[in-house]
């Protein structure tokens, strides 16, 4: 045997390890998502059994059926859209503007400014969360899009995470825009966020995840049934004592599939955005 | 290229413009033609689907005869109940009425939230408390004062028991004045081994049951069926008695059903079969469990036809003794609310005759008025289980968790965690409970 087949078969029995390693781990990431799928076509008294069996047979399609009719699904639906869409749109633009600012522009107290917006991440949401009600009770937007929306599109963390982002962009090539006369909100409409897109689709895909399974902040500021949304009717399903199994795992199916493509959709540049950040959310 | 993006990032601002404008009127539910001067009552409330379904249908029913008030449904999930409903009052817009479940009624209590309804009970003349299990109005009642009116209760007494499996064993059903004895014999004859070995048997493997006899998760009855309590008095409570010998007796011959006498599954072999217990139950694995009445709308689902089952009475401790825990609820009036005469109506209603009904017929609940509970849609309803009628004797017998505006919280932190520790077997019970005593007593003692 050469040298150079001894490498080439050492080759092999490296990578095969590695894929074989891989693999488990993504089985196991994977299991939790095909228990869900394969339950929520499942007949209620079988999905306990004492062996794991996940091809579901007889296939129960009207557990879809069921999920869908026990909840105004339609509804959730429409509002959960609009809110996680408003939401990350909003945030993408105020963040991108706001990051902007503090990475490139220059004006007194800029950093200072910077820093104690920063430190609000440090506060808990549970802190602030009876004022903010208040705040939204005395503007009479309780149970309105508005109190779903606004208090979430400035972040924090959006500006933090732009703002390092945009720092790593070369300054000559907004100098060559300068000197070519360019204004500042063009340098930031057609150089810096072109250039950004890796980190932009990050945090909108964290930002659109984010909104589309929140459940506390909805809770709390919705009352009826026409502003509520879907992780809020997911939580239909589990009463005090006792839980629908089916129809809660073919219900978070149609939760879970947007976010599914989305994440799909956007993959590439979000592993491309944390590579190039360090951020994840 | 750039086009595109742009474009894509134009096309999210105008969603997000449009929904804020779309957004300016107020979410309206009604699409009947409103009464202006309907007076609003809201009303918060937790409840699955069909629970929610009744909750809703007697409502508007009684809304169509009642023009001068428009009632607000606000339908809440029950595991953030307590948060919601305590954030509206915080952030000053709290619902009028509330749904409350016995134990959250202590937390709203010390929150000094609720409406006395003595007076009103007073003038009405078509109401009478007296009409409901005294046990479950005293819980709702505190220093004179009347807070909540009972909707239902729920004792832990039910044995569940699947008849086919009594009959294959040729054993007499239990009776509900059956005895701990009675119990632990039963229970070893259903539970076998897969040789048809019985616990007592020679050549028994408690390693490899097939079918087991019993399933109860209240340690509460087991410690008041052997003349224990968990404090010296549940209304005031100043000592945790879970550290005497009656107590531990109790939970001594809880923890043996599984490590002992092997007629009931361990916790860990119930994690390594996935299972729980209804579906145990409903495969017929399982002969009997313990539990409230609430099991019924799922077990009738489930089960079909496939086999009879009925309830019998938990049984009697050693000398007679009995004791149940209990869960149950009510509906009570905040004191924030602006029209308590009209939110008094309401009340009635939701507590009246017709959800009650309803919802016992569903077997969910059991109705906390005497009256519906003795009737055709709760002891003498032809439904699956027959025996429902027990439970309206098992109500003189409800202890419930001590009123104490930290029980809860301290309940949580220690007695579940010791009660963990105790259940799989890694501490000795009695070391486990009066460590629970002593840190409860901490508690107790504190003003």
């Amino acid at each position: 045997m050469t040298l150079h087949q001894m490498k080439i078969i050492s080759d092999i029995i490296n990578k095969t390890l590695i894929y074989l390693i891989l693999s488990l781990f993504g089985l196991s990431m994977i299991f939790p998502f095909l228990w869900m799928l394969s339950t929520s076509l499942k007949d209620p008294t079988l999905i306990f059994t004492s062996s794991i069996n996940l091809w579901p047979s007889p296939i129960i399609w009207r557990n879809y059926l069921e999920a869908w009719n026990a909840i105004p699904f339609g509804r959730f639906y429409v509002n959960s859209t609009i809110v996680a869409i408003a939401v990350t749109a909003g945030q993408v633009v105020t963040s991108s503007m706001a990051a902007y600012a503090f990475s490139r522009l220059r004006f007194p107290g800029r950093d200072k400014i910077f820093f104690a917006y920063l430190a609000t991440m440090m506060i808990p949401g549970m802190v602030t969360l009876i004022p903010v009600f208040i705040l939204l009770k005395t503007l009479n937007w309780l149970d309105t899009y508005k109190a779903l929306i606004l208090p979430g599109i400035f972040s924090a963390y959006g500006t933090f995470m732009l703002r390092q982002f945009f720092m790593t962009l070369p300054a000559d090539l907004e100098d060559a825009a300068k000197i070519d006369g360019c204004s500042l909100w063009r340098i930031y409409w057609q150089i810096i966020l072109p250039l950004s897109k890796p980190a932009l689709a990050t945090l909108g895909t964290f930002t659109f995840l984010g909104n589309w399974q929140s459940f506390f902040w909805p809770l709390i500021v919705t009352s009826s049934e026409k502003m509520k949304t879907l992780p809020i009717g997911l939580s239909y399903f589990q009463d005090i004592y006792t839980t629908n199994w089916t129809l809660l795992m073919a219900a978070s199916v149609i939760v879970l599939a947007p976010a599914l493509l989305i994440f799909i959709l956007n993959q590439r540049f979000i592993t491309q955005g944390i590579a190039l950040t360090g951020l994840k959310g | 290229m750039f086009g595109k993006f742009h474009s894509a990032i134009i096309f999210a601002g105008i969603i997000a413009v449009a929904a804020m404008a779309g957004c300016g009127k107020k979410a309206d539910s009604s699409s009947q033609p409103a009464n202006p001067d309907a007076v609003p009552i809201r009303i918060a409330f937790w409840g699955a689907v069909e629970e929610k379904e009744i909750i809703t249908k007697t409502v508007t029913d009684w809304e169509k005869n009642n023009p001068n008030v428009k009632i607000v449904l606000e339908h809440i999930p029950s595991g953030s109940y307590t948060d919601k409903v305590l954030t509206e009052i915080a952030g000053g817009n709290p619902p009028d009425i509330i749904f409350c479940e016995v134990n959250i009624f202590v937390t709203f209590f010390y929150k000094d939230a609720l409406l006395d309804l003595a007076p009103f009970l007073a003038e009405d003349k078509n109401f009478d408390i007296k009409d409901f299990f005294p046990e479950v109005v005293g819980r709702f009642s505190r220093d004179g004062k009347i807070l909540c009116i009972p909707r239902d209760t729920a004792p832990f007494a039910c044995i569940y028991y699947n008849k086919n499996i009594f009959d294959k064993f040729n054993m007499p059903y239990p009776k509900d004045d059956w005895d701990m004895n009675q119990f632990l014999a039963v229970s070893k004859k259903l539970t076998f081994d897969e040789n048809g070995k019985h616990p007592d048997e020679e050549g028994f493997n408690e390693k490899k049951i097939k079918n087991y006899g019993f399933w109860g998760w209240t340690w509460q009855n087991f410690v008041y069926s052997y003349g224990g309590r968990v404090v010296d008095d549940v209304n005031k409570p100043t000592k945790c008695l879970l550290g005497e010998q009656a107590a531990i007796d109790g939970v001594q011959m809880f923890v043996d059903l599984s490590y002992k006498h092997f007629v009931s599954p361990k916790p860990d072999s119930l994690t390594n079969m996935g299972m729980n217990i209804n579906q145990l139950f409903t495969m017929e694995k399982l002969a009997m469990f313990q539990s409230g009445i609430w099991e019924t709308p799922n077990l009738r689902k489930i089960i079909g036809n496939k086999f009879a089952w009925d309830v019998a009475m938990f049984p009697k401790g050693p000398g007679g003794k009995r004791g149940f825990g209990t869960g149950g609820s009510g509906y009570a009036i905040l004191k924030t609310c602006k029209y308590p005469k009209e939110a008094w109506e309401v009340v009635k209603c939701l507590a009246g005759s017709t959800g009650q009904e309803m919802l016992a017929d569903t077997g969910l609940a059991q109705p906390a008025n005497r009256k519906i509970a003795e009737g055709k849609f709760w002891a003498a309803s032809p439904k699956a289980p027959l025996n429902k009628k027990m439970l309206n004797q098992a109500v003189q017998y409800v202890l419930y968790d001590p009123f104490h505006p930290l029980w809860r919280e301290a309940s949580d932190k220690y007695i579940g965690q010791q009660m963990d520790l105790i259940i799989h077997n890694n501490i000795p019970v009695k070391d486990g409970l009066e460590k629970i005593a002593s840190k409860i007593n901490a508690i107790l003692e504190k003003k």
